[in-house]
């Protein structure tokens, strides 16, 4: 899961990774354009550190930008003039929800439902929002995600259960 | 079945806690091994709802990348037009309109021409039943030459000419206020006879 290589250049960083930061930052903003924005400093400051670094130091890139990412998020949620400026998440909508390269299994989940949960998971907190993301979307793992935020193992479980108990609420009200 | 796990536990179980022997129910019993499915179920869809590249349609964007919170900008223009009048009158107050060329200056100077002690003067004329209308109309005239220069005091009051005072048979021995005893700012002037 985690990469301890140093890709051999800045391009073959942004290669493997911006589609997966660029995806973190929309599901922790709930905007496009706020998360581009975003992943766009993050890659900055990658920019930066690869400058920095010495050739041969080996670097845990995954990781690092995660961190970096959610917390060029939080601190982009924390803004005085983003607050004042987004009016809420962007609303989500039905009509032209796409589905024909989905699985059987996924054209279960109804249209309303892929809304109705899209509306759940803006309505969770901010650290609830991270962990769920980081665990169940990322795929890292419970003392993984713990040491990426700076909180233990059994708050990011908490956080876990709350987050799916909420988000799974949703699906209960099929 | 009794001593089922609590929705919590699965969770826990499903995030890797809990304890050995609720690990065994969950083997053991069908109906707690079914919630456990479903539980894993759910939260996949869920997670793969999320992981799904951002559709155009799946997030409606506005053509503006923000969303304009149009009470709080109101209410900021608005208190920014009331600071800059404020400003503007408070460092200019040449600026600020004369009442005596408006309207409003007119009423001032009814206002002004208005005796202050109008209703006093109506008490004295209707207010005492029981002492003569001389004697009122005495009070009146001492209570309207203390506002008034004493020539404006040849008008008519209530209806009744100066002329007719005397078919009402008021005394010369009533003592008759002058202007010089009500307003001593205009002594100077020689008194009515």
């Amino acid at each position: 899961m985690t990469h301890r290589i140093k890709p051999v250049s800045y391009e073959a960083l942004y290669a493997a990774h911006h589609g997966e930061v660029l995806r973190l930052c929309r599901l922790l903003l709930a905007n496009h354009h706020d998360a581009e924005e975003i992943a766009q400093e993050v890659f900055l400051k990658v920019y930066q550190q690869f400058q920095n670094m010495n050739q041969t130091e080996l670097m845990m890139w995954r990781p690092w930008l995660i961190r970096v990412s959610v917390n060029a998020c939080r601190d982009r949620r924390r803004s005085g003039w983003w607050k004042l400026w987004r009016g809420g998440n962007e609303e989500y909508q039905e009509a032209n929800h796409p589905n024909s390269s989905r699985t059987p299994e996924e054209v279960v989940l109804s249209r309303e439902t892929q809304g109705r949960i899209w509306r759940a998971f803006e309505k969770l907190s901010a650290r609830q929002r991270e962990v769920f993301v980081l665990h169940h979307v990322d795929g890292w793992s419970t003392d993984e995600v713990a040491e990426m935020l700076g909180i233990t193992t059994g708050s990011v479980k908490r956080y876990l259960f709350r987050a799916a108990r909420h988000l799974r609420r949703i699906l209960g009200d099929r | 079945m009794s001593g089922c796990l609590r929705d919590r536990t699965l969770f826990l179980l499903y995030y890797g806690g809990g304890i050995s022997s609720q690990r065994t129910h969950l083997t053991k019993c069908e109906a707690c091994a079914a919630r456990y499915r479903q539980l894993e179920h759910d939260l996949e869809a869920i997670s793969q709802v999320l992981r799904e590249k951002p559709h155009r349609a799946t997030i409606a964007h506005r053509s503006h990348p923000f969303t304009i919170r149009w009470l709080p900008i109101g209410a900021a223009l608005a208190l920014a037009l009331v600071l800059v009048w404020v400003s503007v009158r408070m460092w200019n107050p040449s600026t600020q309109p004369s009442l005596r060329g408006t309207n409003n200056g007119e009423a001032w100077n009814l206002m002004d021409e208005f005796p202050s002690n109008f209703f006093l003067l109506n008490e004295a004329i209707i207010g005492e039943p029981g002492a003569g209308s001389a004697r009122s109309y005495n009070l009146a005239a001492a209570i309207l030459e203390a506002d008034r220069p004493c020539e404006w005091y040849d008008l008519p009051a209530m209806g009744v000419t100066e002329s007719s005072i005397e078919d009402l048979g008021i005394s010369e021995t009533i003592p008759f206020v002058t202007c010089m005893e009500v307003n001593p700012a205009i002594r100077t002037v020689k008194p009515k006879v």
